[in-house]
């Protein structure tokens, strides 16, 4: 094989040459290099037979509900997204929403109650707690003025008897 | 497609009624089972149908529809080649179409030898590799440019251009036992 191309542009002459597409000039010089090489004339008789080939492949015929099967199908999905959302009437899907989910409305304020409840009593214990301790601490202070005042009593006691043994002494 | 995207549904029959066959046809010949490209067809147009607000007319409509198709068809490929081996010859007959009136003229050996060479030409596509197989068909039944298949296929125009090569010099080899200085026997 002589050929003077490189295989690159052999190829795309080829398939240009092949699909007609090549500009005039480019088909004529291609014609006179195919007379006097012969790798080339080779290759456009093969890609001939690929081409002849190719063509021969027929396909089947087309389902008759082909596109019956389709509309079904763009119908189908139309109508779950309109019924999903009432052809984008927001009140009336709320509508239907509320009167077919009343056990999920039960739930939602049952949940919401259980939240209420669990955290009041946190609330409720801390101001139980605060005015146990308000209470505790009058009370403390309650004895303290009651210890003092038994102290002072005591005191003046201790005091009278003293003076009472000085007397005493004295007569 | 822009009467389409603005809900004209009597546009989209259209588009499907000028585009239907040639995304059939293309798919038929990657995947080789008439029910399965037809179920993927299904599949392009509704995926079309569903996306046709957010159509923007930015390339050929055909690039993008073959871009969906060809997406379609490569994962469909991919995924067979996993559990399946090659038994799409196994039905080749059952789905041809029915003669042509030159072919009941033609003689019997003819006949053999044209369907032999379709066989193996079949068989040979099969066996490219997805991407060379995909372009081959879009070059030789579409009629698209290099510079199209690339958009479909997301890749430059040389690759495109390699691809093709890569794919013509196999299917050659696979049939130079066909031709008439051929060795009869079948390339490797």
């Amino acid at each position: 094989m002589n050929c003077i191309l490189n295989t690159q542009e052999q190829e795309e002459l080829l398939l240009g040459y092949i699909a007609a597409s090549l500009d005039a000039e480019t088909a004529r010089t291609y014609s006179r290099h195919l007379t006097s090489c012969e790798h080339c004339r080779d290759l456009v008789a093969m890609q001939k037979l690929v081409d002849e080939s190719l063509a021969d492949w027929q396909t089947p015929g087309l389902s008759l509900d082909f596109d019956s099967k389709l509309f079904a199908r763009i119908r189908s999905e139309e109508s779950s997204v309109k019924s999903w959302w009432q052809q984008g009437n927001p009140a009336q899907f709320l509508n239907d929403f509320w009167g077919w989910k009343p056990a999920l409305v039960v739930a939602l304020a049952t949940i919401a109650l259980a939240i209420f409840l669990t955290r009041t009593p946190d609330g409720s214990n801390m101001a139980q707690q605060t005015e146990a301790i308000q209470a505790n601490e009058i009370e403390q202070v309650e004895l303290a003025l009651d210890d003092i005042e038994a102290l002072q009593t005591l005191q003046q006691a201790e005091n009278d008897s003293a003076s009472g043994a000085a007397k005493k002494e004295s007569m | 497609m822009l009467r389409v995207r603005e809900g004209d549904e009597p546009s989209f029959a259209l588009l499907l009624e000028k585009h239907r066959n040639s995304v059939i046809h293309f798919l038929y010949r990657m995947i080789q089972n008439q029910a399965i490209a037809e179920e993927l067809a299904q599949e392009v147009f509704l995926r079309v149908y569903r996306s046709r607000e957010s159509y923007e007319p930015t390339a050929k409509f055909t690039t993008w529809l073959f871009r969906i198709t060809t997406h379609l068809a490569l994962n469909h490929v991919r995924d067979r080649r996993k559990d399946k081996l090659h038994d799409s010859l196994d039905e080749k007959m059952e789905d041809s179409t029915p003669r042509q009136l030159a072919d009941r003229v033609a003689n019997v050996e003819e006949r053999m030898l044209r369907d032999a060479r379709l066989g193996e030409i079949r068989q040979a596509i099969e066996q490219l590799p997805e991407k060379q197989r995909g372009a081959v068909l879009m070059h030789k039944y579409q009629d698209m440019e290099y510079s199209q298949i690339a958009a479909v296929l997301g890749c430059s125009e040389s690759a495109v251009k390699s691809l093709l090569f890569r794919a013509y010099e196999a299917l050659r080899q696979r049939l130079r036992h066909f031709s008439p200085g051929g060795t009869g026997q079948k390339a490797s």
